[in-house]
This record gives structure tokens, sequence and C-alpha cells, in this order.
């Protein structure tokens, strides 16, 4: 397969030569990234054992250019097998992407992988997420117009990468998009922005023998085109902006709805004003049954072909981050977000102004009554259900001198970590308290230091004694960097009262890195807690595990 | 313009309207033939039923800490004789734990189906890790995903309750088309709840295969006897009401399940019904009965 491909690429640049499009020898660009890790045993904080004791995430990325013309390949190699908490389906080497396009005028056309997105993704974001080992792009053709200046139309047919084969289904898609700015240029509008958009994606997948739930004697009738249709507006005037998507998803009897019937939708909004000093957004989606892929078996994050956004703040400092951070429940939520950015006027403030950041996001499921059947239940429109996540934070960055700065945040979180970490279906209810404090002190001409302390203050799960995440943490953190070469770590997160007391553990890691130009080394040494990564909604597990990590990255 | 409009048009003709199948009715035509049932049996109501618990292992042959999961669920069943009622369950969402190799001689077989997906993907139980177990699908200690070392502990919880509904079950069995009939007599004991359902399992047992087992050297069994296996449901996987109308001390009802399993290949000398009474509110069971198919 990979021969073929690079014939093909070979002819394709020598007949493209002999056309006289490649004017020139062109460019070569790309970059490469090595995760690697030595595992070593430790029971005491639950880390699985890797007989193979050494894994290796890796890959390579080569683009060509040459005037409209480009050509890729992405070469990635999981050995012996990918590090703990990637799925094991990664496995192997290969060119799971490759590519060639062109632009010609208004029309560029790929073919091979690609990776694209409709509006705010509802139904259609094909996308990469390395942190999170998550890879969706689809392999085949994608044309793009743009008619007179403001229509933009996307046309594109594929499957989608499945580790490193393909999906059964195929995908259809069309998107058009028209800006009223960019149509009528010579129009005056004022202040008044409008983009108008609508989309269209099907899967198509064979038939396949799937009993009835209801009766597995009887064998359900499967559609094996499966469609779904989105419209959005994006309104702008001023300072105000605002963002509206509605999607619907006819009848997708699937793994991960325990093949019901209902149609589904999805309904996102989002308004915003900014101006000096002041941000205000605020944000609210609907979705029921909404989990779209592009194999109707499949759950987890493969295969997985729309996106709904996160409407909850994405921490970054380790506690808060990856300890209960939420997962999106694409078959039903209803959720919404007010973030509010300050920062202190001149007659209010000393020498240095303060950023404050207000947020608060809450989600709940849908009122659903069972219908016994195959439609699977019938939902209230407006009215929440059960509590999942709530998220109320406050976060204050202020320069205190020349060489202080200061971040302080404070957090309180209540979540259903069974129904949000797709743990069970029984309430797992955790409130807690986090605080953060960041200092930074610039000592002297390219020599920084930064500390982090940081809390979450909870009650401890007297049911749930096997479980090391249980109880209050403390964390804390220092790290030197020499700019703009050098920089080494020391963290510890310590979870100092678990019920048990031998889970009362240390997770000391240290970590030494260097940059250099387009290049930046690493190396940690020590324990990794197990947790959950997120990454706008989409999470992925994380195992504990103990050891030294390499990673590299570089690009040229 | 009007050139650019119509392939416009065109494009999103050409993609977007032959893509949607709706599905009018999700059961299909494809149906096997109704099972033909003779005439309902005389069920005799029990003086003194006893009450019976279900436990659910999930499980899956490439887990090697599940034979040891398995042994708990015989020692229980051993030490309260006739009063556990065990179901192994390997799901789908277990991952690699139940999942079939594609290639070599060893873990081909598919232990995974429908009815055990669906049953996962209510309870979520597979996705806290394997091996771990449901006793009467009631949560302990806030948590329905029982690690085996409580197992003990929930089935003594629940065997000290009190008997509140009675159920029997006779199987009448056709080699020749290989129909199977069901007739499960259930009989209140007390007022009960109006959301009683009845549902009806097929197990298998002493079907022998390979089985993960972390506790023998190689740590892979190839003889290893499965038992309980949860093969299908007979009827609806989440049963049919029961007692609607009725549920004072001492109503009771008779249902008939039916189902063709021509297509199947177990041995149905080694298999047993499993029926579970539960309140569809909350999915707790109430009472569990066993027999097999062929006494």
């Amino acid at each position: 397969m990979r021969n073929i491909f690079f014939g093909v690429l070979a002819l394709a640049l020598t007949g493209a030569m002999h056309a006289q499009l490649l004017s020139s020898p062109g460019q070569i660009h790309g970059n490469v990234g090595i995760d690697a890790q030595y595992y070593t045993n430790d029971s005491l904080i639950g880390a699985p054992e890797v007989p193979e004791k050494f894994r290796m995430n890796a890959f390579l990325n080569l683009v060509y250019t040459n005037n409209n013309f480009r050509a890729g390949a992405r070469y990635e190699a999981y050995l012996p097998g990918p590090l703990l908490g990637f799925d094991p389906r990664f496995e192997g080497q290969g060119i799971p992407f490759r590519y060639a396009g062109y632009t010609l005028g208004d029309l560029d056309v790929t073919a091979g992988h690609f990776y694209e997105q409709f509006g705010n993704g509802l139904i259609l974001r094909a996308y990469e997420e390395r942190a999170l080992g998550f890879d969706n792009p689809l392999d085949g053709f994608r044309a793009k117009y743009t008619l007179f200046g403001g229509i933009r139309l996307t046309a594109l047919v594929g499957r989608q990468r499945y580790f490193f084969e393909m999906s059964d289904g195929v995908i259809k898609g069309f998107d058009a998009e028209a800006s009223l700015n960019q149509l009528f240029p010579n129009q005056d509008f004022g202040k008044f922005r409008l983009l108008l958009g609508g989309s269209f994606v099907s899967r198509y997948q064979g038939a396949q023998e799937i009993p009835n739930p209801d009766d597995p004697n009887k064998i359900l009738d499967i559609p094996l085109n499966v469609g779904s249709y989105a419209g959005r507006v994006n309104l702008g005037y001023g300072k105000f902006q605002m963002n509206g998507e509605f999607a619907w998803k006819i009848n997708d009897p699937n793994f991960t709805n325990q093949f019901i019937y209902r149609p589904g939708n999805a309904t996102y909004l989002s308004a915003s004003y900014a101006t000096k000093g002041l941000g205000i957004t605020l944000q609210g989606k609907r979705v029921e049954n909404f989990d779209f892929r592009s194999d109707r078996n499949e759950s987890g994050n493969a295969l997985l072909l729309n996106f709904i956004p996160m409407l909850n703040k994405q921490h970054t400092y380790t506690l808060p981050g990856t300890i209960y951070p939420y997962a999106v429940q694409a078959n039903g939520e209803l959720g919404w977000q007010a973030d509010v950015n300050f920062t202190t006027p001149k007659w209010f403030r000393g020498k240095y102004s303060t950023l404050i950041n207000l947020n608060f996001s809450m989600v709940n499921g849908l009122d659903t009554t069972r219908t016994g059947d195959r439609q699977g239940y019938t939902s209230a429109l407006f009215n929440p259900g059960r509590l999942y996540y709530l998220d109320g934070n406050l976060e204050i960055n202020q320069k205190i001198s020349k060489k202080l700065k200061l971040n302080l945040m404070y957090m309180y979180l209540w979540v259903d970590r069974n129904q949000t970490q797709g743990l069970g279906t029984s309430p797992r209810e955790i409130a807690s308290h986090i605080a953060v404090a960041d200092l930074t002190w610039k000592i002297a001409k390219r020599h920084t230091l930064r500390m982090e302390v940081q809390t979450l203050q909870t009650a401890q799960e007297l049911d749930q004694i096997g479980d090391r995440v249980n109880g209050s943490w403390l964390m804390g953190m220092i790290e030197y960097s020499l700019s703009p070469n050098f920089f080494v770590s020391v963290m510890d997160q310590w979870a100092y009262e678990n019920p048990v007391a031998d889970f009362q553990i240390h997770y000391i890691t240290t970590t030494v890195g260097y940059n250099s130009g387009a290049t930046r080394i690493a190396l940690s040494y020590g324990r990794q807690r197990e947790g959950i990564v997120c990454i706008g909604g989409v999470c992925r597990q994380v195992p504990a595990s103990n050891g030294l990590t390499l990673s590299l990255m570089s690009s040229f | 313009m009007i050139r650019s409009l119509l392939l416009l048009f065109s494009v999103c003709l050409f993609l977007c309207v032959p893509s949607c199948d709706y599905i009018e009715d999700p059961d299909g035509n494809n149906q096997p033939p109704p099972v033909p049932c003779s005439d309902t049996p005389n069920f005799t109501p029990r003086i003194d039923p006893i009450r019976k618990v279900l436990l659910e292992d999930y499980t899956g042959h490439r887990c090697g800490n599940c034979p040891n999961a398995g042994t708990i669920l015989k020692d229980l069943i051993s030490a309260n004789p006739d009063q556990i009622v065990g179901l192994a369950i390997h799901a789908q969402n277990a991952g690699y734990f139940t999942a079939p190799k594609n290639d070599g001689d060893k873990f081909r077989h598919d232990f995974r189906n429908e009815v055990s997906n669906t049953l996962d993907a209510e309870f979520q139980i597979a996705a806290t890790g394997l091996p771990k177990g449901m006793v009467n699908r009631k949560a302990f200690n806030g948590t329905k995903a029982l690690p085996p070392s409580t197992w003990n502990q929930a089935v003594n919880t629940e065997l000290a309750l009190e008997v509140l509904a009675d159920i029997q079950l006779a199987a009448e069995w056709n080699e020749t088309d290989r129909s199977l009939c069901v007739f499960a007599f259930v009989e209140s004991r007390t007022a009960l709840p109006a959301n009683l359902k009845l549902a009806v399992y097929l197990a298998e047992h002493k079907f022998v295969n390979w089985q993960a087992d972390y506790s023998v050297p190689g740590e892979e069994i190839e003889n290893y006897e499965h038992n309980h296996i949860l093969r299908t449901a007979i009827g609806p996987i989440w049963g049919r009401q029961v007692l609607a109308n009725n549920s004072t001390n001492g109503s009771n009802e008779i249902q008939v399940f039916s189902a063709n399993l021509s297509g199947q290949s177990w041995d149905i000398s080694n298999c047993s019904l499993v029926a579970v009474l539960y309140d569809d509110q909350n999915m707790e069971v109430i009472q569990a009965e066993e027999v097999q198919v062929i006494p």
C-alpha cells in the first residue's frame, strides 16, 4: 500500500513537472515527535505491568509544497506498543496519513487524507489531538470552491482513519457558507456582520444482522444511509457577536445509544461582548442522541465523526485539570456557561492592572421518559435532568513588580464522577474546593523561578476505599528556567487524605528540558498518577505509571 | 451567476438527497416464523418459596483475573444451594478482555452478544474494569459494580431479605427444529410495585475453551470450563411487564416466551434458563430462578 502511494506520488510529481506546474524545486517542511517511556513496576500506585518495559509513540510529518501544489505524509510508529493510556489498537507502524492536492484559482482539491470541520463541528469534525491519541481524518477526495468571493463550498467523500486501517462506513459531506460582507464588499453594512452556513453529512455502512434488544429473535431493520443536517448563523454588530447552530440526525441505531431509532438533535448558542478591559461570553447547548460515528458499532473515541463543543472552562492546572474533568455526554446533556474577563481600569489599580476571570458552568442530563419501544425515550425540551457537573471558579492574574507575577485561582467543583467519566450509571457525587497559587519570580536576566501550590479539598469516599484518587490532595511544583534553552522542575502530588494509609502516596516527578531553535527535548522521571486527560470535552483515561520518559519535538 | 448556482444546486442534490434511510418499522420484516408452543402447563403455587439472588459476573476470556471471580461465584453457589443464580456476561465494552482473536488458534470464540452488550450499556459495569459483578442489580456502598471480594457480603445481605415473589419455570424443547418455549409462572408473596418485568435468558455451561488466568504458569488455560455464559434472551431483553393489574399477595400470572435457536450451535443439554423479576423503575431484582432446559 505504502509503495503504491509513493509510486503514485512520484508519478504525479513527474507528470506535474512535465506539465510545468512545478516551476521550482519546491520546499519540504516537516516535524518529528517522539514520546518514549521505560516503565518500572510499581504496584502501590496501581501501575499495570508492562512486560516489554519500553514503549514509544513517534511520528514524522513531511510536507512538500511547490507553488499551488502540495503533498505530504506522516509515518507513525507505536513500538512495541503505544504508551500506557493510548488505545492498544495503535500498535504497529505505518503511514496512516498521506495526501496530495492543489489550488487553482477558486478551486482547491485534496486527494488522500484531510482534516475538515463544518461549522462548530456538530455533524463533522475530522481533526487530530495528539495528546489524546485522537486522529480521525478522512481518506478520500475533497473539493473546495469559492463562488463570488463570499460563498465557500466544500464537498467530500471518504472513509475515516481507524488506527492503521479504515472505517467500514463511507462518509459524504457538503457544506456551504456565505458571508454577506464578503459577497457585497462595496456595500456599507456599518458594524453589521452576517455569515450563514448549512451542511449535510451522511454515512453509508453495509448491512449487518443486529438482534432487536426488545426481542433477540427478530433482526433490526438497520438504516444503511444515515444523514444529518445542520444550519448555522454568525451575527455580529460592533462589539457583539452571536453564533448559533442547530443540527439534526435521522434514525441512527448504534452501540452507544443501545440501538434506538429516535432521531438526534443538537443546539449550540454562543453570545459574546468584548471591549477594552471587558469580555463577556454566554453559551448554551442541548444535545440529544447525537453520538455520530463512521461505524455504528464503535464506542469510546474511535471513529467519532462529530464534535460537541465543551461549555466548561478548560483548566490547565494539574489538580483541577486532571482529577475530575468533564467529558461531553453526546447522547444527552443540557449545559450552559458564563465567562467574564475583566481588567482593572487605571483609576482603580496601582502600577499594574489585575486580570480577573470569573467562570461558571453547569451541565445536566436530559429529563427523559422511556417509551418501552425502539424509539427509546421522549424528552422534555428544557427541563434539566440529573446534575452531571457544576464548576464555579475565579482566577486573578496580578503582576506585583517587574520581577514578580502571581496567579490565584479558587474553584468550586461538583461532579457526578460515574456519569462524567463513563464509570457507571449510579450517581457518585463529589463536591470539592480547589485552590491554586502560581508565582513567577524573575530572579535575574534569563533566570526565572516558578512555583505552584495547589490543593483539592473533598470528603473521603469511605465506600470507595480501593480508589487512589479518593480524598483530598496537595500539590507543589518548582521550576527553574534559564531562558531560552534550559529548564528543570520538580513536582509532587500527594494524596494526603486517602482513606487507605498505603494510598497516601507522593507522586514525585522530575523533569529536565532543553530547547534549541525549533527542537525541544525533555526527560522526566517519576510517578504518574492515574487520571483522565480531557481536551475540548474529549477524554482519555491515563493509568498510573512509573519510569523514565523522553519527549522530543522538532520541526524544520 | 446562474450557471454557478446551478452547479451548487446540483452538487448539493447529488450528495445529499439519496443519503437517508428512514425506518418506519425498526423490527424489520426479516423475522423468523413464530415458534408454536403447546398448551400452558399447570403450575401449583409453592407453599414455602425461597429467595434467590441473581449474581451477574462481568467477565472476559482474555481477563487473567476473571477465573478467580468465577471460583468465587462457584463457591457462593456451593455455600447457598439453589439460592444463587449466576450469569456470566461478556460485554463488548470490556474491550480487549472480551474481544476474540482474529489470528492463531487461541481465544477465537466470541462470547459477546447483543444481550450482554445491552445489559452492560444500561449498567455500565464493564467500563469500571473486570472482573466486576452485580448482585440483584442493586447498589452496595454506592455502586452496582462490585469487586468479587465483596460479592459474599452483598449476597448475604440480599439472602436475608424476605421473599417478595416466586417464579416457576417450565421448558419445552423441540430438537427437530431447535425451537424453545418457556412457561414462566410468577406469584407475588406480598403487595408489589406496579412496574415489574420478567425477563428470561439462556445460559450455557460446561463450554470448554481458552481462558487467560494469571494464577497458572503460562497464564493461559486451553481447556477452561466456562459456565453461566449468557447466550441470548428468550423474548425481549428487558422482558415483559407482569402482575400489572394486581400485585397483592398471592396474585399470579403465566407468561410464555419462545425462540428459535436453529442458527445457534449451543449445546442445549448444557443450557439453563434464567428468569429475572425486577422493578422497572430502579432495575433492582426482587427474585430470580434457574432451571435446566432439558431436566
